[in-house]
């Protein structure tokens, strides 16, 4: 593939847990209590993605590895809740910008994906960025693949957050 | 018919920069857009905007030092610059406040979360 995609900037995540959420129909949709329950608590929750399918439905969603903790004694309290989730430690997202609504570009971006070998946990698209959640290990070794193929501005910031802002 | 104005916006995160943008080429502006002060500076250099919406938490180069730097060049001086600020960070005045042992020449101010059309108002006032 020629280096012919063009893109502003790559951002990698720190380490972080991904929480999935499984819903039947017959099940009351226990998705709302964990919002709640994040958002009582002020975890903030880096990445969400809520899918459904004929009538089921599931939530996938990213804490950072530090506040997992503080996520478990939250959500301990609520019996129902704590059965429902599933915990995948050490993950991270790599988020490409601006995907400029292209269709082709994040096709492209996520046959990069598929090619570099990382497994994809969950993919999300924001107003500019595609974001994708891959394993923690091989996150660095995912984006250089990337930049191998996608055009960066010369000058381009960082890949690694140097600013952490924490809601206490 | 004038040219259209062209405003750089400024910020690490790459969604405030993708809904101020769209914004602005709405109202009819023409846009650059850069993630950090390093690259703000090329933008700049390259394009010279008539105004910046420049954030002030930013990897490598923050708002502030972008601001001194253009501020105390006679080459750019007279770029504005609009800073975007977290709540807690808002300034009362625009001239020379000391906050956090930092000062600003910055033009005009706006705290986060951005009221978009305010932010538009304040563009248009500080370009008039």
């Amino acid at each position: 593939m020629g280096n012919t995609l063009q893109a502003n900037g790559i951002k990698l995540s720190l380490e972080m847990t991904l929480v999935t959420i499984r819903v039947f129909s017959s099940g009351l949709d226990p998705t709302a209590r964990f919002l709640k329950l994040m958002g009582e608590s002020r975890i903030n929750l880096p990445f969400l993605c809520d899918a459904a399918r004929d009538t089921r439905t599931s939530g996938t969603y990213c804490i950072l590895s530090e506040d997992i903790p503080r996520a478990k004694r939250a959500i301990a309290g609520d019996e129902t809740l704590a059965t429902r989730l599933k915990y995948l430690p050490s993950v991270g997202s790599i988020s490409v910008f601006p995907h400029n609504f292209n269709m082709a570009f994040i096709g492209a971006i996520l046959r990069l994906m598929g090619q570099s070998g990382a497994p994809l946990y969950g993919l999300a698209t924001s107003i500019s960025a595609m974001t994708m959640i891959t394993d923690f290990s091989r996150l660095k070794q995912t984006a250089e693949y990337l930049t191998r193929h996608v055009s960066l501005p010369g000058n381009h910031s960082p890949f690694n957050p140097d600013i952490h802002i924490k809601s206490m | 018919m004038s040219e259209k104005q062209l405003i750089l916006v400024v910020d690490d995160d790459p969604d405030l920069v993708e809904s101020v943008s769209m914004k602005l080429s709405s109202e009819d502006f023409r846009v650059a857009k850069a993630y950090d002060g390093i690259e703000a500076m090329d933008r700049i250099k390259e394009e010279r905007p008539a105004l910046i919406i420049l954030d002030v938490m930013m990897p490598r180069k923050n708002g502030y030092e972008l601001c001194d730097e253009l501020k105390s060049s006679d080459e750019y001086k007279d770029i504005v610059v609009v800073l975007l600020t977290a709540v807690a960070d808002a300034v009362t005045s625009t001239s020379y406040t000391h906050m956090d042992g930092k000062t600003t020449l910055a033009d005009d101010f706006i705290p986060k979360p951005i009221d978009l059309d305010k932010l538009m108002g304040i563009v248009r006032e500080n370009l008039e």
